[in-house]
Protein backbone atom coordinates (compact mmCIF):
# COMPACT_ATOMS: atom_id res chain seq x y z
CA UNK A 1 0.00 0.00 0.00
CA UNK A 2 1.49 3.06 -1.39
CA UNK A 3 1.20 6.02 1.09
CA UNK A 4 0.01 9.37 0.14
CA UNK A 5 -0.64 12.06 2.21
CA UNK A 6 -4.85 12.74 1.80
CA UNK A 7 -4.13 16.22 3.92
CA UNK A 8 -1.96 17.90 1.48
CA UNK A 9 -3.56 16.15 -1.40
CA UNK A 10 -6.93 17.63 -0.24
CA UNK A 11 -5.23 21.19 0.45
CA UNK A 12 -3.11 21.02 -2.73
CA UNK A 13 -5.30 19.88 -5.78
CA UNK A 14 -9.29 20.42 -4.48
CA UNK A 15 -9.15 23.99 -6.35
CA UNK A 16 -7.62 22.85 -9.12
CA UNK A 17 -9.91 19.44 -9.91
CA UNK A 18 -12.64 22.29 -9.02
CA UNK A 19 -11.65 24.17 -11.59
CA UNK A 20 -10.83 21.21 -14.26
CA UNK A 21 -14.15 19.50 -13.78
CA UNK A 22 -16.24 22.65 -13.82
CA UNK A 23 -14.54 23.37 -17.47
CA UNK A 24 -16.77 20.04 -18.02
CA UNK A 25 -19.93 22.15 -18.66
CA UNK A 26 -20.87 20.30 -15.25
CA UNK A 27 -23.15 22.26 -12.18
CA UNK A 28 -21.00 23.50 -9.68
CA UNK A 29 -22.91 20.76 -7.59
CA UNK A 30 -22.02 18.42 -9.58
CA UNK A 31 -18.76 18.87 -10.02
CA UNK A 32 -18.37 19.82 -6.51
CA UNK A 33 -19.80 15.63 -6.01
CA UNK A 34 -17.54 14.46 -8.56
CA UNK A 35 -14.42 16.05 -6.87
CA UNK A 36 -15.91 14.54 -3.67
CA UNK A 37 -15.97 10.94 -5.05
CA UNK A 38 -12.63 11.80 -6.35
CA UNK A 39 -10.68 12.13 -3.21
CA UNK A 40 -13.46 9.61 -1.86
CA UNK A 41 -11.47 6.98 -3.96
CA UNK A 42 -8.49 7.93 -3.08
CA UNK A 43 -8.91 6.95 1.03
CA UNK A 44 -10.95 3.48 -0.07
CA UNK A 45 -7.99 2.46 -2.82
CA UNK A 46 -6.06 -0.48 -1.63
CA UNK A 47 -2.63 0.09 -4.45
CA UNK A 48 -2.64 3.45 -4.89
CA UNK A 49 0.01 4.02 -7.71
CA UNK A 50 3.42 6.00 -6.71
CA UNK A 51 3.08 9.20 -5.24
CA UNK A 52 5.01 10.61 -7.85
CA UNK A 53 1.83 9.99 -10.12
CA UNK A 54 -0.78 11.44 -7.75
CA UNK A 55 -1.55 14.56 -9.77
CA UNK A 56 -2.15 12.53 -12.91
CA UNK A 57 -4.16 10.01 -10.32
CA UNK A 58 -6.57 12.75 -9.32
CA UNK A 59 -7.15 13.94 -12.48
CA UNK A 60 -7.52 10.74 -14.85
CA UNK A 61 -9.78 9.74 -11.71
CA UNK A 62 -11.87 12.73 -11.96
CA UNK A 63 -11.77 13.00 -15.65
CA UNK A 64 -13.33 9.45 -15.23
CA UNK A 65 -15.90 9.88 -13.03
CA UNK A 66 -16.82 13.00 -15.42
CA UNK A 67 -16.82 10.71 -18.58
CA UNK A 68 -19.22 8.10 -16.96
CA UNK A 69 -21.48 10.74 -15.41
CA UNK A 70 -22.11 11.74 -19.30
CA UNK A 71 -22.44 8.66 -20.09
CA UNK A 72 -25.38 7.15 -18.18
CA UNK A 73 -27.04 10.68 -18.58
CA UNK A 74 -26.82 9.86 -22.09
CA UNK A 75 -28.13 6.20 -21.93
CA UNK A 76 -30.88 7.32 -19.48
CA UNK A 77 -32.59 9.12 -22.68
CA UNK A 78 -33.02 6.25 -24.28
CA UNK A 79 -35.03 4.51 -21.69
CA UNK A 80 -39.14 5.32 -22.13
CA UNK A 81 -39.66 5.43 -18.48
CA UNK A 82 -37.15 7.65 -16.39
CA UNK A 83 -38.19 6.94 -13.49
CA UNK A 84 -37.23 3.42 -13.72
CA UNK A 85 -34.13 4.40 -15.06
CA UNK A 86 -33.58 6.76 -12.15
CA UNK A 87 -32.85 3.77 -10.03
CA UNK A 88 -29.13 3.38 -11.19
CA UNK A 89 -28.18 7.04 -12.05
CA UNK A 90 -25.78 8.11 -8.96
CA UNK A 91 -27.16 11.45 -8.89
CA UNK A 92 -25.59 11.55 -5.21
CA UNK A 93 -22.51 12.54 -3.90
CA UNK A 94 -19.99 10.28 -3.82
CA UNK A 95 -21.95 7.60 -5.40
CA UNK A 96 -23.16 5.16 -2.84
CA UNK A 97 -22.45 2.60 -4.84
CA UNK A 98 -18.79 3.47 -4.46
CA UNK A 99 -19.32 4.28 -1.00
CA UNK A 100 -20.17 0.53 -0.60
CA UNK A 101 -16.65 -0.28 -1.51
CA UNK A 102 -14.88 -2.36 0.92
CA UNK A 103 -11.15 -2.17 0.61
CA UNK A 104 -11.62 -6.08 0.72
CA UNK A 105 -13.95 -5.59 -2.25
CA UNK A 106 -11.65 -3.10 -4.14
CA UNK A 107 -8.30 -5.81 -3.97
CA UNK A 108 -10.63 -8.37 -5.57
CA UNK A 109 -11.59 -6.39 -7.88
CA UNK A 110 -7.69 -5.32 -8.46
CA UNK A 111 -7.02 -8.79 -7.93
CA UNK A 112 -9.37 -10.15 -11.00
CA UNK A 113 -8.28 -7.17 -13.47
CA UNK A 114 -5.00 -8.11 -12.85
CA UNK A 115 -5.71 -11.54 -14.06
CA UNK A 116 -6.92 -11.03 -16.69
CA UNK A 117 -5.12 -12.32 -20.12
CA UNK A 118 -3.07 -9.23 -21.27
CA UNK A 119 -4.71 -9.27 -24.45
CA UNK A 120 -8.42 -8.57 -22.51
CA UNK A 121 -6.61 -6.62 -20.08
CA UNK A 122 -4.93 -3.83 -22.46
CA UNK A 123 -8.34 -3.34 -24.37
CA UNK A 124 -10.14 -3.03 -20.72
CA UNK A 125 -7.37 -0.81 -19.82
CA UNK A 126 -7.24 1.50 -23.22
CA UNK A 127 -11.00 1.95 -22.73
CA UNK A 128 -11.11 2.51 -18.82
CA UNK A 129 -7.84 4.87 -18.62
CA UNK A 130 -7.58 6.38 -21.75
CA UNK A 131 -11.05 6.42 -22.72
CA UNK A 132 -10.73 5.25 -25.93
CA UNK A 133 -13.16 3.96 -28.57
CA UNK A 134 -13.04 0.55 -30.17
CA UNK A 135 -12.12 2.25 -33.50
CA UNK A 136 -9.36 3.71 -31.48
CA UNK A 137 -8.28 0.24 -29.61
CA UNK A 138 -8.84 -2.13 -32.96
CA UNK A 139 -6.42 0.83 -35.16
CA UNK A 140 -3.98 0.74 -32.06
CA UNK A 141 -3.74 -2.55 -31.08
CA UNK A 142 -3.94 -3.66 -35.30
CA UNK A 143 -6.99 -5.50 -34.47
CA UNK A 144 -10.35 -5.22 -36.17
CA UNK A 145 -13.41 -3.19 -33.96
CA UNK A 146 -15.47 -5.37 -33.48
CA UNK A 147 -13.10 -7.77 -31.86
CA UNK A 148 -12.25 -4.92 -29.89
CA UNK A 149 -15.65 -5.02 -29.08
CA UNK A 150 -15.79 -9.28 -28.00
CA UNK A 151 -12.55 -8.52 -25.82
CA UNK A 152 -14.39 -5.55 -23.86
CA UNK A 153 -17.01 -8.11 -23.70
CA UNK A 154 -14.98 -10.98 -22.20
CA UNK A 155 -13.27 -9.20 -19.90
CA UNK A 156 -16.15 -7.89 -18.39
CA UNK A 157 -17.18 -11.09 -17.93
CA UNK A 158 -14.37 -13.09 -16.11
CA UNK A 159 -14.08 -9.87 -14.12
CA UNK A 160 -17.83 -10.09 -13.20
CA UNK A 161 -17.17 -14.12 -12.60
CA UNK A 162 -14.10 -13.47 -10.35
CA UNK A 163 -16.07 -10.87 -8.40
CA UNK A 164 -19.32 -13.03 -8.15
CA UNK A 165 -16.91 -15.71 -6.91
CA UNK A 166 -15.12 -13.68 -4.34
CA UNK A 167 -18.71 -13.08 -3.14
CA UNK A 168 -19.69 -16.68 -2.75
CA UNK A 169 -16.62 -17.39 -0.21
CA UNK B 1 -20.07 0.88 -31.10
CA UNK B 2 -21.97 0.50 -34.31
CA UNK B 3 -23.73 -2.72 -34.89
CA UNK B 4 -25.72 -1.40 -37.94
CA UNK B 5 -28.07 -4.00 -39.01
CA UNK B 6 -27.14 -6.45 -36.39
CA UNK B 7 -30.35 -8.37 -34.94
CA UNK B 8 -29.41 -7.70 -31.35
CA UNK B 9 -32.19 -10.77 -30.41
CA UNK B 10 -29.75 -13.17 -32.39
CA UNK B 11 -27.13 -11.47 -30.27
CA UNK B 12 -27.56 -11.23 -26.94
CA UNK B 13 -26.13 -14.23 -24.82
CA UNK B 14 -28.47 -16.28 -22.78
CA UNK B 15 -28.42 -15.02 -18.89
CA UNK B 16 -29.16 -11.99 -17.79
CA UNK B 17 -25.85 -10.81 -16.63
CA UNK B 18 -24.57 -11.48 -20.01
CA UNK B 19 -27.10 -9.82 -21.71
CA UNK B 20 -26.10 -6.59 -19.41
CA UNK B 21 -22.21 -6.94 -20.31
CA UNK B 22 -22.84 -6.73 -23.54
CA UNK B 23 -25.57 -3.75 -23.15
CA UNK B 24 -22.98 -2.00 -21.18
CA UNK B 25 -19.81 -2.31 -23.75
CA UNK B 26 -22.21 -1.86 -26.81
CA UNK B 27 -22.89 1.49 -24.83
CA UNK B 28 -19.33 2.21 -23.49
CA UNK B 29 -17.91 4.16 -25.98
CA UNK B 30 -21.04 6.58 -27.67
CA UNK B 31 -20.97 5.28 -30.85
CA UNK B 32 -24.12 2.99 -31.01
CA UNK B 33 -26.50 3.48 -33.47
CA UNK B 34 -30.23 4.71 -33.22
CA UNK B 35 -31.59 1.12 -33.52
CA UNK B 36 -28.93 0.09 -31.02
CA UNK B 37 -30.74 2.43 -28.34
CA UNK B 38 -34.07 1.05 -29.00
CA UNK B 39 -33.33 -2.02 -28.65
CA UNK B 40 -31.60 -1.53 -25.37
CA UNK B 41 -34.71 0.40 -23.75
CA UNK B 42 -36.90 -2.57 -25.12
CA UNK B 43 -34.98 -4.84 -23.20
CA UNK B 44 -34.45 -2.41 -19.77
CA UNK B 45 -38.08 -2.35 -20.19
CA UNK B 46 -39.20 -5.98 -20.11
CA UNK B 47 -37.91 -7.25 -16.87
CA UNK B 48 -36.72 -5.03 -13.86
CA UNK B 49 -34.12 -7.63 -12.81
CA UNK B 50 -32.27 -6.30 -16.67
CA UNK B 51 -31.86 -2.71 -14.97
CA UNK B 52 -30.54 -4.39 -11.56
CA UNK B 53 -27.97 -6.64 -13.67
CA UNK B 54 -26.71 -3.92 -15.72
CA UNK B 55 -26.47 -1.42 -12.82
CA UNK B 56 -24.33 -4.23 -11.23
CA UNK B 57 -21.96 -3.65 -14.47
CA UNK B 58 -21.78 0.12 -14.04
CA UNK B 59 -20.82 -0.29 -10.51
CA UNK B 60 -17.68 -2.60 -11.16
CA UNK B 61 -16.69 0.21 -13.80
CA UNK B 62 -16.89 2.34 -11.66
CA UNK B 63 -15.33 0.76 -8.98
CA UNK B 64 -12.28 0.17 -11.39
CA UNK B 65 -11.61 3.87 -12.08
CA UNK B 66 -9.53 4.43 -8.91
CA UNK B 67 -7.46 1.42 -9.65
CA UNK B 68 -4.05 1.16 -10.41
CA UNK B 69 -4.01 -0.85 -13.66
CA UNK B 70 -0.40 0.61 -14.03
CA UNK B 71 1.37 -2.47 -12.77
CA UNK B 72 3.77 -4.32 -14.83
CA UNK B 73 2.01 -3.33 -17.79
CA UNK B 74 3.67 -0.63 -20.51
CA UNK B 75 -0.05 0.67 -21.45
CA UNK B 76 -1.15 1.67 -17.98
CA UNK B 77 2.39 3.17 -17.35
CA UNK B 78 1.85 5.32 -20.67
CA UNK B 79 -1.65 6.48 -19.65
CA UNK B 80 -0.30 7.68 -16.13
CA UNK B 81 1.92 9.83 -18.45
CA UNK B 82 -0.74 11.27 -20.98
CA UNK B 83 -2.44 12.11 -17.42
CA UNK B 84 0.52 14.21 -16.62
CA UNK B 85 0.30 15.82 -19.60
CA UNK B 86 -2.96 16.41 -19.67
CA UNK B 87 -3.26 18.00 -16.08
CA UNK B 88 0.16 20.20 -17.19
CA UNK B 89 -1.96 21.77 -20.00
CA UNK B 90 -4.92 22.52 -17.78
CA UNK B 91 -2.97 24.16 -15.80
CA UNK B 92 -0.94 26.24 -17.60
CA UNK B 93 -4.20 27.70 -18.72
CA UNK B 94 -5.30 29.37 -15.37
CA UNK B 95 -5.55 32.58 -14.34
CA UNK B 96 -3.64 32.34 -11.35
CA UNK B 97 -1.68 29.52 -8.88
CA UNK B 98 -4.02 28.34 -6.29
CA UNK B 99 -1.50 28.09 -3.77
CA UNK B 100 -0.40 32.15 -4.44
CA UNK B 101 3.04 32.11 -3.36
CA UNK B 102 3.81 35.41 -3.50
CA UNK B 103 0.01 36.55 -1.18
CA UNK B 104 1.56 38.82 1.33
CA UNK B 105 -0.81 38.05 3.82
CA UNK B 106 -2.42 34.26 4.77
CA UNK B 107 -4.41 32.45 7.13
CA UNK B 108 -4.09 28.53 8.01
CA UNK B 109 -6.82 26.25 8.36
CA UNK B 110 -8.86 27.30 11.93
CA UNK B 111 -6.64 29.98 12.54
CA UNK B 112 -8.34 34.21 12.91
CA UNK B 113 -5.76 37.19 12.53
CA UNK B 114 -5.83 40.54 12.53
CA UNK B 115 -3.16 42.92 10.24
CA UNK B 116 -3.37 46.40 9.79
CA UNK B 117 -2.83 47.20 6.18
CA UNK B 118 -1.64 50.06 4.19
CA UNK B 119 -3.75 53.36 4.16
CA UNK B 120 -5.35 53.04 7.69
CA UNK B 121 -7.36 49.75 6.61
CA UNK B 122 -7.56 47.11 9.61
CA UNK B 123 -8.49 43.73 8.45
CA UNK B 124 -9.67 40.48 9.96
CA UNK B 125 -8.59 37.10 7.94
CA UNK B 126 -10.87 34.03 8.87
CA UNK B 127 -9.94 30.59 8.27
CA UNK B 128 -7.72 29.30 5.57
CA UNK B 129 -7.62 32.75 3.61
CA UNK B 130 -4.75 34.42 0.97
CA UNK B 131 -4.79 38.02 0.25
CA UNK B 132 -2.45 40.38 -1.67
CA UNK B 133 -1.56 44.03 -1.79
CA UNK B 134 -3.21 45.82 -4.69
CA UNK B 135 -2.74 49.19 -6.15
CA UNK B 136 -5.26 50.77 -8.91
CA UNK B 137 -4.78 54.13 -10.36
CA UNK B 138 -2.56 55.21 -7.10
CA UNK B 139 -5.16 53.70 -4.70
CA UNK B 140 -4.10 51.19 -2.39
CA UNK B 141 -6.25 47.93 -2.24
CA UNK B 142 -6.32 44.20 -1.43
CA UNK B 143 -6.87 41.21 -3.49
CA UNK B 144 -8.62 38.11 -1.75
CA UNK B 145 -7.49 35.02 -3.36
CA UNK B 146 -9.38 32.91 -1.35
CA UNK B 147 -11.34 32.90 1.85
CA UNK B 148 -13.04 35.73 3.74
CA UNK B 149 -12.12 38.65 5.63
CA UNK B 150 -13.80 41.68 7.21
CA UNK B 151 -12.59 45.34 6.95
CA UNK B 152 -12.54 48.26 8.59
CA UNK B 153 -11.27 51.14 6.53
CA UNK B 154 -12.03 54.20 9.09
CA UNK B 155 -9.59 56.46 7.65
CA UNK B 156 -11.82 58.69 5.27
CA UNK B 157 -10.85 60.73 2.64
CA UNK B 158 -9.01 58.14 0.55
CA UNK B 159 -10.67 55.09 -1.11
CA UNK B 160 -9.86 51.50 -0.71
CA UNK B 161 -11.08 48.53 -2.07
CA UNK B 162 -11.24 44.66 -2.84
CA UNK B 163 -11.01 42.97 -5.66
CA UNK B 164 -11.70 39.21 -5.93
CA UNK B 165 -12.22 36.78 -8.88
CA UNK B 166 -13.33 39.48 -11.33
CA UNK B 167 -15.04 42.46 -9.64
CA UNK B 168 -13.73 44.65 -6.65
CA UNK B 169 -15.60 46.29 -3.61
CA UNK B 170 -14.96 49.99 -3.28
CA UNK B 171 -15.01 51.58 -0.12
CA UNK B 172 -15.06 55.38 0.81
CA UNK B 173 -14.76 54.85 4.53
CA UNK B 174 -16.86 52.04 6.58
CA UNK B 175 -16.80 48.62 7.13
CA UNK B 176 -16.97 45.44 4.62
CA UNK B 177 -16.77 41.48 4.57
CA UNK B 178 -15.96 40.38 1.71
CA UNK B 179 -15.82 35.90 1.06
CA UNK B 180 -14.74 34.95 -2.04
CA UNK B 181 -15.31 30.65 -1.94
CA UNK B 182 -15.80 28.34 -4.41
CA UNK B 183 -15.69 30.98 -7.46
CA UNK B 184 -18.32 32.92 -6.27
CA UNK B 185 -17.80 36.69 -4.29
CA UNK B 186 -20.31 37.77 -1.67
CA UNK B 187 -19.97 41.42 -0.14
CA UNK B 188 -21.41 42.42 2.78
CA UNK B 189 -21.59 46.25 3.57
CA UNK B 190 -21.82 46.55 7.57
CA UNK B 191 -21.58 50.31 8.08
CA UNK B 192 -21.27 52.94 5.06
CA UNK B 193 -22.63 52.08 0.96
CA UNK B 194 -20.13 50.34 -1.07
CA UNK B 195 -19.99 50.51 -4.59
CA UNK B 196 -19.28 47.07 -6.43
CA UNK B 197 -17.80 46.81 -9.81
CA UNK B 198 -17.85 43.76 -12.18
CA UNK B 199 -17.35 43.13 -16.02
CA UNK B 200 -18.30 47.09 -16.41
CA UNK B 201 -21.16 47.08 -14.31
CA UNK B 202 -21.52 48.77 -10.94
CA UNK B 203 -23.85 48.64 -8.11
CA UNK B 204 -24.52 50.14 -5.30
CA UNK B 205 -25.10 48.22 -1.94
CA UNK B 206 -26.05 49.95 1.13
CA UNK B 207 -25.34 49.39 4.77
CA UNK B 208 -26.97 46.40 5.91
CA UNK B 209 -26.61 44.79 2.52
CA UNK B 210 -25.11 42.18 0.70
CA UNK B 211 -25.01 41.24 -2.63
CA UNK B 212 -22.99 38.35 -4.84
CA UNK B 213 -21.46 38.10 -7.97
CA UNK B 214 -20.07 34.72 -10.03
CA UNK B 215 -18.05 35.54 -13.41
CA UNK B 216 -19.03 38.77 -14.43
CA UNK B 217 -23.04 38.32 -13.51
CA UNK B 218 -23.68 40.20 -10.42
CA UNK B 219 -26.81 39.86 -8.06
CA UNK B 220 -29.47 42.28 -6.58
CA UNK B 221 -28.45 43.78 -3.09
CA UNK B 222 -30.35 41.99 -0.15
CA UNK B 223 -30.45 42.39 3.37
CA UNK B 224 -29.00 40.58 5.67
CA UNK B 225 -28.53 39.47 9.22
CA UNK B 226 -25.29 41.06 10.42
CA UNK B 227 -25.14 39.33 14.02
CA UNK B 228 -25.29 36.07 12.02
CA UNK B 229 -23.15 36.92 8.97
CA UNK B 230 -20.34 38.51 10.91
CA UNK B 231 -20.40 35.86 14.08
CA UNK B 232 -17.31 34.01 12.70
CA UNK B 233 -14.99 37.29 14.09
CA UNK B 234 -16.33 36.30 17.64
CA UNK B 235 -15.40 32.95 16.51
CA UNK B 236 -19.41 31.42 16.46
CA UNK B 237 -20.85 30.26 13.12
CA UNK B 238 -23.98 30.84 13.32
CA UNK B 239 -27.10 29.16 11.16
CA UNK B 240 -30.62 29.79 11.24
CA UNK B 241 -32.44 27.17 9.10
CA UNK B 242 -29.50 26.77 7.15
CA UNK B 243 -29.41 23.67 4.78
CA UNK B 244 -26.90 21.19 6.13
CA UNK B 245 -25.23 20.97 3.09
CA UNK B 246 -24.44 24.82 3.51
CA UNK B 247 -23.61 24.00 7.34
CA UNK B 248 -21.13 21.68 6.77
CA UNK B 249 -19.51 23.94 3.34
CA UNK B 250 -19.34 26.47 6.19
CA UNK B 251 -18.03 24.37 8.63
CA UNK B 252 -15.21 22.87 6.32
CA UNK B 253 -13.58 26.14 5.93
CA UNK B 254 -12.61 26.06 9.69
CA UNK B 255 -11.06 22.60 9.88
CA UNK B 256 -9.14 20.22 7.63
CA UNK B 257 -10.21 16.98 5.67
CA UNK B 258 -13.60 16.58 3.96
CA UNK B 259 -17.11 16.29 5.44
CA UNK B 260 -19.17 14.56 3.08
CA UNK B 261 -23.22 13.95 2.88
CA UNK B 262 -25.00 11.88 0.83
CA UNK B 263 -28.09 12.35 -0.36
CA UNK B 264 -30.00 15.34 -1.29
CA UNK B 265 -32.70 15.20 0.89
CA UNK B 266 -29.92 15.62 3.85
CA UNK B 267 -28.47 17.66 2.39
CA UNK B 268 -31.35 20.26 1.70
CA UNK B 269 -32.55 19.40 5.86
CA UNK B 270 -32.70 22.63 8.03
CA UNK B 271 -30.97 23.07 10.49
CA UNK B 272 -30.63 25.81 13.33
CA UNK B 273 -27.10 26.06 15.28
CA UNK B 274 -24.66 28.27 16.44
CA UNK B 275 -21.12 26.73 16.88
CA UNK B 276 -18.35 27.55 18.79
CA UNK B 277 -15.06 27.90 16.74
CA UNK B 278 -12.98 26.54 19.06
CA UNK B 279 -14.46 23.41 19.55
CA UNK B 280 -15.90 22.73 16.20
CA UNK B 281 -14.62 19.24 15.83
CA UNK B 282 -16.72 18.41 18.38
CA UNK B 283 -19.99 19.79 16.82
CA UNK B 284 -20.23 16.82 14.11
CA UNK B 285 -21.14 14.45 16.95
CA UNK B 286 -24.03 16.61 18.39
CA UNK B 287 -25.09 16.85 14.74
CA UNK B 288 -25.60 13.27 14.79
CA UNK B 289 -27.78 13.09 18.01
CA UNK B 290 -30.02 16.36 17.22
CA UNK B 291 -30.93 15.42 13.60
CA UNK B 292 -30.16 11.30 13.86
CA UNK B 293 -27.87 11.28 11.57
CA UNK B 294 -24.75 8.61 11.41
CA UNK B 295 -21.52 10.24 11.31
CA UNK B 296 -18.70 7.81 10.18
CA UNK B 297 -14.99 9.73 10.89
CA UNK B 298 -13.38 7.12 8.37
CA UNK B 299 -9.49 8.75 8.82
CA UNK B 300 -8.85 12.03 9.94
CA UNK B 301 -9.18 13.73 6.58
CA UNK B 302 -12.85 12.19 5.15
CA UNK B 303 -16.27 12.59 7.84
CA UNK B 304 -19.06 10.53 5.88
CA UNK B 305 -22.89 11.61 7.03
CA UNK B 306 -25.93 9.98 5.93
CA UNK B 307 -29.13 9.36 6.85
CA UNK B 308 -29.71 7.10 9.94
Amino acid sequence: MTHWDVNILFRTYRSRLLHFVQRRKLSWHMADDIVQDTFLRVVATPSLPDPQFAQSYLFRTAQNLVIDHFRRERILTFVQEPDKAFEFVADDAPSPEQIAWSRQELRHLQASLNALPKNLRTVFILARLEGKTYVEIGEQLGIPTQTAFSRMVRALKLVKEAMDKSEKN
Amino acid sequence: MAMTGENHLANLPDTVSEQAIYWFALLLDGSETEEDRRAFARWVEADAAHLEAFGEIERLWSGSTSLNLSTGNKVGRRAFMTGTAAALVISAGWAFSPRHPFADIRTVTGERHSFSLPGGVEAELASDTVMSYVSRDGINGVELHSGEAWFNHSATGNAFFVAAAHGASWSWGGRLDVAAYDGGVTVIAEQNPLIVRVGGAQTQVAAGNAVRYRDVQIGRPYEVDLSAELAWRNGQLVFMGRPLGEVVRVLQRWQNGKIMIIGEELKSRPVTLVVDLERSKDVLPVLARVLSINVHRFTDYLTVIRAA
